[in-house]
């Protein structure tokens, strides 16, 4: 509790400071959202240019947009806010999609896995499931992922943020940020197994 | 032993959800298979937290710095009122020296040492007291504006 009000009174301070003209105390905001504005962009833009690009123009955009801040989330999740919805514009502009027929693609997947042979066959990746390169094949499956689901693993699990927060960043109901981000895990541990399981073939 | 598998939403929330459900627990003890899958997403949600944070490659702080409007400096009633209360408070100390200066040498004589050790006490007293109250003020401020 404390450390929310704390959180409140900086971002008050320094929301303050740069509306009466103190620009430099826009550098405070930046650093303070780096983190989390970097993990949208990488999850959701694949150029390396046009993340850049955007990158700056979200940072402007929470500039000019910070006298509509109403301070009724933190400072940080209204910029990632800003952040998701800019690389949503993007990826509708470009015509690229955000989720994909991915859901089809998977059910057929799915309903592969509840038959009892192929489960079963998967269960033998046990030995190789969890290796040194774990790491790196994760990373790729991850990649794989559409965009969406990319963030809300990434938001969640890596930047630790509660479903409320996501939610209010991705502007999706709980429930379904909930659903996705059940079959987000449920792929990846499924393309996991396969993939090992390729690999030893 | 329950016989019904759990679904998998339920064994992923069994492992990022520190609440104990005995009943799972109980069927994941005695089922192969579901506890290999607990432990399968245990060890996909460490290794997803553990991946690298990405960065970018340059420095995007000074990169919109740079792009944002520089200050104008503003007129402010403040600073201005502030520089004329002040000067006026210096003109009116200056004004009392100079008529404290025509009588002190009468007040000094008549000043007694134990009247100069009570002024002297009261002065470090309430001058320290307002330095103490000054510096927890400004170690609050510190500690809110400290984000690193």
């Amino acid at each position: 509790m404390n450390d929310i009000n704390e959180n409140n009174k900086a971002d008050h301070i320094l929301v303050d400071r740069v509306l009466s003209g103190d620009t430099n105390a826009f550098s405070f905001i930046i650093s303070n959202t780096e983190r989390l504005v970097t993990q949208i962009i990488f999850k959701m833009i694949a150029n390396n240019e046009d993340k850049k690009d955007i990158a700056q123009d979200i940072y402007l955009k929470t500039f000019h947009k910070l006298e509509s801040f109403k301070f009724q989330s933190k400072l940080s999740t209204w910029v990632a806010q800003i952040a998701y919805n800019t690389c949503l514009n993007y990826l509708e502009k470009k015509k690229l999609v955000l989720l994909s027929n991915f859901h089809a693609d998977n059910e057929t997947d799915n309903e592969l896995l509840y038959n009892p042979k192929i489960e079963s066959e998967y269960y033998d990746a046990e030995s190789v499931f969890f290796k040194n390169e774990l790491a790196q094949i994760l990373k790729i499956e991850t990649d794989k992922l559409p965009p969406l689901y990319k963030t809300l693993v990434t938001l969640y699990h890596n930047e630790e943020l509660s479903y409320a927060e996501i939610a209010q960043i991705t502007e999706l109901p709980e429930g379904t940020l909930k659903s996705y981000l059940f079959r987000a895990r449920k792929t990846l541990r499924d393309n996991l197994l396969k993939n090992y399981k390729k690999e030893e073939l | 032993m329950t016989n019904l598998h759990p679904d998998e939403n339920e064994i992923q929330n069994y492992i990022l959800d520190s609440t104990r459900n005995l009943e799972l627990i109980e069927h994941l003890l005695q089922c192969k298979s579901c506890s290999l899958k607990a432990e399968q997403y245990k060890q996909l949600f460490a290794e997803i937290h553990r991946q690298e944070t990405p960065a970018f490659e340059f420095n995007l702080t000074k990169l919109v710095m740079e792009q944002l409007p520089q200050p104008k400096p503003k007129f402010s009633v403040d600073k201005y009122l502030n520089h004329i209360i002040v000067s006026l408070i210096v003109m009116l100390c200056l004004g009392l020296l100079y008529f404290l200066s025509l009588l002190l040498p009468n007040i000094l004589l008549n000043v007694t040492p134990i009247l100069i050790y009570l002024i002297i006490t009261v002065v470090v007293c309430i001058s320290g007291a307002i330095f103490l109250d000054m510096y927890r003020k400004h170690q609050e401020q510190m500690g809110v504006i400290n984000f690193y």
